[in-house]
């Protein structure tokens, strides 16, 4: 019975997963470089995604081979390390496995061939780090010229000279030591204006506009920022309690103590010299009601309300305030402080701006003409970023523009000469399979890869190292010239995690179907009826 | 596993230049919808809606997001349409058809192998140049031309419009209107807020009656006839909060041990309010607005201090009057100390606040508002459709004048931009030495789509008039002493070219040049896809996955419950159902000659799944799919064959036929109640199969509703409302036409049925079928589908023809074979040859005799002889001079002609 096949020879699982993985990388290739295509996803549900970053398409491209999925892990894995060479890691991958499937037709064992790929992966970020070129974290325009680099590729690459300077802005603000948390860099999108009005604040920006209901001020300058988690309502009995009036004159006093109640909190609110206040929500009752807004137009306090719980850390280390959960400990030392709190855009959204001390936080406010542009800008953004932080992580870095991957191919072919054995096989189909990346970024800009990587290979020879393609003008020279350069971050980490998803690829020789438990399944279940 | 190396994923793929093809097509068609709306001569399209609400508009933005785009590319495009919108708010059609034309032209491009790449930073550098070339030669400033260039824009934007006639008078208003609102920002910019400007519909009078109003027009009436109607020196108040007894709060209880008590009460909460109330008017309110309601207990009071007050104002509408009239739109009257208190600084004033009549309607209208100056403008118009088509016009018209006066330059409009850029890019393509020469040049040809569809649309010679344009424009840039010609563009009118600057059609320079970036944009955005994945939704999994079979349980009876099946069950495909043995003739049911293809069984699988929960089943598909056969099968497998009652509609079917009626008896005047089909089928739990539901009248679709919801039947003539016995199942066949999934007209008892649509039976499954049913013709089956398919596709390609389905195919079929079955020629051994002849006949009988028209008849028979190799003078013969054998023998003059057919 066919359908109780649960087992393949070991050739064939090896060879079906290689094909499996390797689709996945001829499906990003054509999405590799800065003249690479998009890529239009339509989800189940209707949503449409139009990206070219690697990660995110795999992502949303639900594959369904095992062995496709580790690909499809691996980019998210180079996301988190390096955050940028999605698509380079998973094309380079498919490459080496190409190569394995070379090498296993001639009968090498695959231990041998994941052992040397190994070493060959060592000796390549030898060669990377050799390369590189440090760089001092305060010389703003190399960072900014290698942000350029990641954003050159995606929809949004005609604004890279906004987007540049701010990435690196906001990553060095947010530095601690020798990490960065993204978490501290907060990105706000909204629809609307174009993708020039792109900002980043010194400060905050909240996603609400101002509470408006009579004459609460939408703009407010020396702000005093409050953040309270109290309600300012009248407070509500419990469920078996209830107040009883049996006189009328005692209705008169119900409505007289709610008024005094919330204006108390009002007062004390404003005798700490707040007038920027801002309310996190509440589900047990009215955070705030029209009562105490009026009360607190009146007083000319601006009231945002619905903050988010998991919003409070931010803003508070970003305002320097501190929440308060209790009226009477609403002190001046508990607020925050900005120069200008407004509205902007008619109520969409808040910025703080000039705060005078935002610890190591800082806010990006994003707009887009529509939500497909937005969401790859953002995307786009992510990945400037993380371009950073590598550099953050570590200081150094290296040509663009397919120069390492010759230069890797090109002294990997020289150390495979000088090797005995079943490595120096394994060292050169290494070696050639680097040469994926240059072939590809020549492909996508549409010039002839072949005699584009024979030029590399034949200037990296004589000694050009940083001889690269640039991809623009179509042309083969010194990349770095042309500022097209890239965190050696980046680079190492692609090179380390396709080596080892290859290897962990080859070593797979058995794959056990799901369909015996299926089955076990469903007879227990019979039995049980 | 999968083979080579396709990616598998859930759903489906399509990559490079199928997908491009795919999107651009879907662009193309939304561009050829509104194509023919654009410009002053353009058409309207009329769209309605799911509800039946009916929109008339030639406003691109509006077509497009009435239209329920699916395609994700097609999407951006109307995405495209709504920002032009809400940037510009004009020239939504053009960034349209513009973007449409790039993406074709870029399709060209890339079939001449040039990368999309190259094509993408073309487009960008032609767009760049274009913009650049618009503001420095072909925009002028306003400040040049006055008043009446503004004038002369909103005319332009009005132009194509429904209230074209009278343009200057709504052109003057829409200026009026937003020089009205002019105001300040704290940056210093002028700003003219078109959210400021009140429009008004009511339905009655003439366009031309429409008003300006110095004032701010409130579409609401007082509150009692007895206030007064007209307020000068007006001091309004605004507030937001109720006017009505004042009520405990949630969780506050009142209890009272005296009667009295109780009474008081009562008396207090209504004071309350009053209270409150006094306080507005001790300040000298004699208006009063508010968003909420008035008690008719505080509207007496109010009447009596002869207050006018305003209920249930719309929010926005208070805050715009507070705004404008220096009011302050309270939601409490408390202050600060914990008291209530209203001060007259919280009024606002306008010199009268009065009620007046429009139309059938009352409004009422603040006018010399003192903070403020504001402006409404109330349209008025022959019919609702014509009022909102005028109120999307009249917005483009205040756009562009407030996108004039922000922006200050305008440009000619006419298709004069577009052609002097269209000139000058391919002035600069030629110059340019890279590969994006060949994008620019596209570029430059793309631009030429808005002057060609507005000659076309105004029934103009396209041709002529563009390349005069092109000439025009051509010279004014080459020769300097013809300057003046870069504002020549089209009089769609006339059919003329001309000065478009002096003859008045002018639009903002701010538009043309967004419009050109968005059209860009669009287009490069849809360009750079090289890809689509388009992921299964979850729930529809592969059929024929394992899981899929384990979840819908066919796997499941397959493997155990096939062998002991006991005698009452019976398994249909997959399903067990109950077998109706209490049926007559359930044992010995007549051969099924129904063959279950794979298709069919999917098909009865789905039937039998629907029939366990007694649902109402329609069957749905083109003529000839075995609709019928697919229920008659099913009803011979459960055993109810010889109950299944079968009724056709059509438009006569009346319902006495169905439900039943009084007829005669023998004894004269004597009436028996003659119970009709579905009166039967419902009484005694049988099978009913309506055929042809489609074509049902009213009457008997109302009977039918009933049945559906309820599984009841109303019979009016007795007074009887039936309820259906067990076993009555309802079923019903729909034809579609062939290539359509659903048919457009659905009745209103659409969502009572469970559907199943029945694709037609296609290729081998028709093989599959014949073979099975006519074992004889085995050998010749290829050859007879052939001849079958090559005369419907000759029968297609003619005119006037009727499509041929698989029925009549089978009907042929069966006619050979029963000629074969009597013996006159043995199928199995001889050639086809010596059968062609008689094949010829019945093919002319089956698929030729009921074609009316002779030479038309004569043509396809010949066609059909030329198919079945019959040598020319043997067609001739069985055309003109054959006859169909007559035999006639026995005492009865029994008589045979041609072939005889047992049934």
């Amino acid at each position: 019975m066919t359908c109780f096949r649960d087992k393949e020879k070991p050739e064939e699982v090896r060879q079906t997963n290689i094909e499996a993985a390797k689709a996945v990388a001829d499906a990003v290739r054509t999405s590799l470089g800065p003249r690479g295509l998009d890529k239009m996803i339509t989800a189940p549900d209707g949503n449409v995604t139009i990206s070219n970053d690697g990660a995110t398409i795999l992502d949303k491209m639900s594959v369904l081979h095992p062995a496709a999925k580790m690909l499809v892990e691996l980019s998210h894995a180079q996301d988190v390390e390096a955050g940028d060479g999605t698509t380079s890691v998973v094309v380079l991958a498919g490459s080496l496995l190409s190569a394995a499937q070379r090498l296993l037709r001639l009968g090498i064992h695959s231990t041998i061939i994941s052992e040397s790929f190994q070493n060959a992966a060592a000796a390549a970020v030898n060669v990377l780090k050799n390369m590189s070129i440090n760089v001092d974290l305060n010389d703003r325009a190399t960072l900014i010229k290698s942000a350029i680099t990641s954003l050159s590729s995606k929809v949004v690459a005609q604004y890279s000279n906004l987007f540049a300077p701010i990435a690196v802005e906001a990553v060095l603000r947010a530095k601690s030591s020798l990490n960065v948390d993204l978490k501290n860099i907060r990105i706000v999108k909204k629809v609307g204006g174009t993708v020039e009005d792109t900002e980043l604040v010194n400060g905050l920006v909240l996603n609400q506009g101002v509470r408006h209901l009579g004459s609460i001020p939408t703009k407010v300058e020396k702000a005093k920022v409050g953040l309270i988690q109290f309600c300012l309502s009248a407070p509500k009995t419990d469920i078996d309690n209830q107040v009883l009036v049996s006189d009328y004159a005692a209705m008169d006093r119900v409505f007289q103590e709610e008024r005094l109640y919330i204006l108390n909190l009002c007062k004390q609110i404003k005798k700490s010299g707040c007038n920027v206040l801002l309310v996190q929500k509440s589900i047990l009752r009215d955070a705030v009601n029209d009562l105490s807004l009026h009360i607190l137009s009146k007083m000319k306090v601006m009231v945002i309300t619905d903050i988010e719980r998991d919003e409070v850390e931010f803003i508070c280390k970003t305002l320097g305030c501190k929440p308060v959960a209790n009226p009477s400990s609403f002190t001046s030392d508990k607020l925050g402080s900005a120069e200008l709190v407004e509205e902007i855009a008619g109520g969409s959204f808040t910025k703080f701006s000039d705060v005078p001390n935002p610890g190591n936080t800082c806010s990006i406010l994003m707009r887009a003409s529509n939500k497909l542009v937005l969401e790859e800008a953002e995307r786009s953004l992510h990945d400037a970023l993380c371009v950073i932080r590598c550099l953050v992580k570590e200081n150094a870095l290296i040509a663009g523009g397919g120069a390492p991957e010759i230069q890797i191919s090109v002294e990997l072919r020289d150390k495979a000469q000088s090797m005995i054995g079943m490595d120096g096989y394994c060292f050169q189909a290494f070696a050639e399979a680097m040469e994926i990346i240059p072939l590809t970024l020549a492909e996508n800009a549409g010039l002839n890869p072949i005699s584009v990587v024979t030029e590399l290979r034949n200037r990296h020879h004589k000694g050009e190292i940083n001889a690269g393609i640039n991809v623009k003008k179509g042309t083969v020279k010194n990349i770095t010239e042309d500022n097209v350069l890239q965190p050696l971050l980046v680079s190492t980490c692609a090179v380390n995690l396709a080596a080892e998803t290859v290897c962990s690829i080859l070593k797979i020789d058995d794959v056990v179907d799901e369909f015996f438990v299926v089955l076990i399944r469903f007879l227990f279940n019979r039995l049980l009826f | 596993m999968q083979q080579g190396s396709i990616l598998a994923v859930e759903g489906e793929r399509e990559s490079g230049d199928a997908v491009r093809k795919n999107n651009i097509t879907a662009v193309m068609s939304i561009a050829n919808t509104v194509k023919t709306s654009l410009g002053p001569e353009g058409l309207d399209k009329m769209l309605v809606d799911e509800l039946g609400d009916v929109t008339i508009t030639n406003d691109g933005a509006t077509i497009l997001k009435l239209l329920e785009v699916e395609h994700p590319a097609a999407k951006v495009l109307v995405e495209l349409a709504e920002l032009q919108d809400q940037e510009i708010g004009d020239g939504t059609t053009s960034v349209v058809i513009l973007a449409a034309e790039l993406l074709k032209n870029a399709s060209e491009l890339v079939k001449c192998k040039i990368h999309p790449t190259t094509i993408i930073s073309g487009y960008r550098l032609a767009c760049q140049e274009a913009c650049k070339y618009i503001n420095e030669h072909l925009s002028l400033p306003v400040e040049e031309l006055g008043r009446e260039c503004l004038v002369n824009a909103a005319v332009t934007s009005m132009h194509s419009k429904i209230i074209a006639d009278d343009a200057l008078f709504f052109a003057d208003m829409a200026v009026e209107a937003v020089l009205s609102v002019k105001r300040t920002n704290s940056k210093d910019q002028v700003k003219y807020p078109v959210s400021a400007i009140n429009v008004l519909k009511s339905h009655g009078k003439r366009a031309k009656d429409s008003l300006l109003v110095k004032g701010y027009a409130l579409n609401c009436t007082i509150a009692s006839e007895a206030m007064p109607h007209v307020v000068k020196d007006a001091k309004i108040a605004c507030i937001d909060f109720n006017l009505q007894k004042q009520k405990m709060a949630f969780g506050v209880q009142v209890l009272v041990n005296e009667p009295e008590e109780l009474e008081k009460i009562r008396q207090r909460e209504i004071e309350m309010t009053t209270e409150k109330l006094k306080l507005i008017v001790s300040s000298g309110a004699n208006v009063l607005l508010t968003t909420k309601g008035i008690d008719d207990l505080y509207l007496k009071y109010l009447n009596k201090e002869g207050i006018m007050a305003v209920r249930r104002c719309t929010k926005e509408d208070l805050k715009r009057i507070a705004r404008i009239t220096g009011a302050e739109l309270l939601s409490s009257l408390a202050d600060l100390d914990g008291n209530e208190k209203f001060d007259a600084h919280m009024l606002g004033h306008a010199e009268e606040v009065a009620q007046e009549w429009v139309g059938d309607n009352q409004l009422i209208l603040i006018k010399g508002s003192k903070a403020h100056p504001s402006s409404s403008i109330i349209l008025r118009g022959a019919n609702d459709f014509m009022c909102d088509e005028m109120e999307r016009s009249v917005h483009d018209a205040l756009c562009v004048v407030k996108r004039v006066l922000e922006s200050g330059m305008i440009s000619p409009g006419g298709g004069a931009v577009e052609a002097g850029v269209s000139v000058y890019l391919e002035k600069l393509a030629s110059r340019l030495e890279s590969r994006n020469q060949l994008a620019v040049a596209e570029f430059a040809r793309s631009l030429t789509v808005i002057p060609k569809t507005l000659a076309v649309n105004a029934a103009k010679d396209a041709i002529d008039l563009l390349a005069k344009l092109r000439a025009f424009h051509h010279l004014s840039q080459t020769d300097n002493s013809k300057l003046h010609l870069k504002w020549t563009g089209l009089d769609l009118a006339a059919g003329v070219t001309r000065d478009n600057v002096e003859a008045g059609v002018l639009e903002p320079t701010i538009g043309k040049v967004k419009c050109f970036k968005f059209a860009t944009e669009a287009a490069i955005s849809i360009l750079r896809i090289d890809e689509h994945v388009r992921l299964q939704p979850e729930n529809k999994k592969d059929p024929h996955s394992y899981q899929e079979a384990y979840r819908t349980g066919q796997l499941v009876y397959r493997i155990l419950f096939s062998h002991h099946i006991s005698p009452g069950l019976v398994d249909v495909c997959g399903v067990v159902m109950n077998y109706n043995e209490a049926s007559p003739n359930a044992l010995d049911s007549q051969k099924d000659d129904f063959v279950k293809t794979l298709s069919a069984q999917k098909h009865l699988r789905l039937m039998a799944l629907s029939l366990s929960a007694s649902v109402p089943l329609l069957l749905e598909g083109p003529m000839g799919c075995g609709k019928t056969s697919l229920v008659a099968s099913l009803a011979r497998a459960t055993g109810n064959y010889p109950q299944l009652l079968k009724i056709h509609l059509c438009e006569q079917t009346d319902v006495k036929a169905l439900l039943g009626t009084y007829v005669c008896t023998d004894v004269p005047g004597q009436f028996r109640w003659q119970p009709g089909v579905l009166t039967q089928a419902v009484l005694a739990g049988q099978w009913l199969l309506v055929e042809d539901i489609s074509m049902a009248p009213m009457d008997v679709l109302s009977i039918l509703s009933t049945l559906l919801e309820r599984r009841e039947l109303h019979i009016s003539e007795r007074g009887e409302v039936l309820k259906a016995s067990n076993g009555f199942q309802l079923f019903a066949t729909q034809s579609t036409q062939t290539g359509l999934r659903f048919q457009q007209e659905t009745t209103f008892l659409d969502n009572l049925w469970t559907k199943i649509y029945i694709p037609p039976i296609v290729g081998e499954e028709v093989a599959e079928i014949l073979k099975e049913r006519h074992p004889k013709l085995a050998p010749f089956v290829g050859k007879l589908m052939l001849v079958y398919q090559e005369f419907c596709c000759f029968t297609k390609s003619t005119e006037n023809s009727r499509t041929y389905h698989a029925r009549d195919f089978f009907k042929w079929c069966s006619r050979i074979e029963q000629f074969a079955h009597d013996g006159a020629v043995d199928t199995t051994c001889v050639s086809f040859s010596l059968v062609k002849e008689f094949t010829y006949v019945e093919a002319l009988d089956v698929f030729c005799a009921a074609i009316p028209d002779r030479s038309y008849r004569r043509r396809i028979s010949n066609r059909l002889g030329e198919l079945l190799e019959l040598l020319p003078h043997r067609i001739e013969y069985f055309l003109d001079i054959y006859k169909p054998q007559v035999e006639v023998y026995g005492k009865n003059f029994t008589f045979d002609i041609g072939l005889y057919v047992s049934l």
